[in-house]
């Protein structure tokens, strides 16, 4: 029997592990991109559905349209980021999903991962500025998660006042959608949207913590091997 | 909110996508394992400048963990990935595997 083919092949092994643990925070990756592309339709539903039937000028409509554009674009901005990783990274990850032999090693998971690595990095911890082994990098982790939560704890809240102001305007400029099915309709979504958007932050971010703190280990990694050619070129050199 | 929790300028993208020496060899030790390819398939694939090919495949082919399969000629010539460099290997997906594990 062929040892490369065998189940108990260490480094087949070892990349079906690690696939299966990426596949989690590839399917997070691809709701928020779902999530995400679901906020502009909404956008353009509640434009749609409220918007003919309400008794105000133009001025105010265009403010409407205004506020609802401001948040269309940080809905397209993580779109935009979103949509680069998946074509510069996704096609390894669909390669590897779908590799025809998963007894045989497959290609493209590191390039996956790196580029992964690369995505999720804070400008304050990008190579050059500071050694990936540096102490004061974990507090430069723990002071970037600390900002992304205020972050989007003020976006999220932000989201939801202007949202709520907007469905009260609505009702005072029409009360009669008060009795319409299609009004609760859009509020139910712009309830559900975000609470899918703050379950998906929550689910995200130990990840992205987890990926910057394994970082250093890479870099280990690299720093070790580099280590036994040194010795190598020395003495000889030990295994790995 | 960018997925890193920030808004990082545009500018600072191709920056990022920039990879180290370490990730270089990474992937080519993944890309040449159990498969011999030549440093041209090499450059297409991984997607780096050749110089930049070169001085990772000189430095792993000097650590063992690569192995040049004999040719008249260099560009030519087959890389394969040795029993050590597979080891490596494994040790890299082991470890970010353990990223992944819930403290």
């Amino acid at each position: 029997m062929d040892p490369h083919t065998s189940r108990t092949d260490p480094l087949v092994t070892s990349q079906q592990h690690l696939f299966a643990q990426i596949k989690k925070s590839h399917r997070l990756f691809v709701t928020q991109l779902y999530a995400a592309f679901l906020f502009i339709p909404l956008i353009a539903a509640l434009i749609l559905l409220i918007g003919p039937d309400l008794q105000v000028g133009i001025s105010d409509l265009m403010s409407i349209v205004l506020f609802l554009s401001i948040f269309g674009v940080l809905g397209i901005k993580q779109i935009k980021e979103t949509y680069s990783f998946f074509r510069s990274s996704g096609r390894y990850f669909y390669e590897i999903e779908h590799a025809t032999d998963p007894s045989q090693i497959t290609r493209g998971l590191t390039t996956y991962v790196n580029h992964f690595v690369k995505l999720l990095q804070p400008p304050s911890l990008l190579a050059g500025e500071l050694p990936a082994t540096h102490p004061e990098r974990l507090d430069r982790i723990e002071n970037h998660m600390k900002k992304g939560f205020y972050i989007f704890i003020i976006e999220f809240f932000l989201s939801g006042m202007v949202i709520a102001g907007l469905l009260a305007f609505f009702i005072i400029a029409n009360p009669e959608m008060l009795g319409q099915l299609r009004l609760y309709a859009v509020m139910a979504a712009f309830i559900v949207i975000p609470g899918i958007r703050l379950w998906l932050f929550l689910q995200w971010r130990p990840l992205v913590k987890r990926w910057l703190l394994g970082y250093q280990e890479l870099v280990a990694w690299g720093e070790n091997l580099e280590r036994l050619v040194q010795q190598k070129q020395v003495e000889g050199g030990p295994d790995l | 909110m960018t997925l890193n929790g920030s808004y990082a300028p545009q500018r600072m993208e191709r920056k990022r996508l920039r990879r180290s020496r370490f990730e270089i060899w990474a992937e080519i030790l993944e890309t040449c394992a159990r498969s011999a390819r030549t440093q041209s398939w090499l450059l297409r694939r991984i997607g780096l400048k050749t110089s930049a090919i070169k001085e990772a495949l000189d430095f792993l082919v000097t650590a063992g963990l690569i192995e040049q399969l004999p040719s008249s000629d260099r560009d030519l010539g087959e890389f394969q990935t040795t029993a050590k460099g597979e080891e490596a290997l494994t040790q890299y997906y082991q470890l970010v595997t353990k990223f992944f594990v819930q403290e």
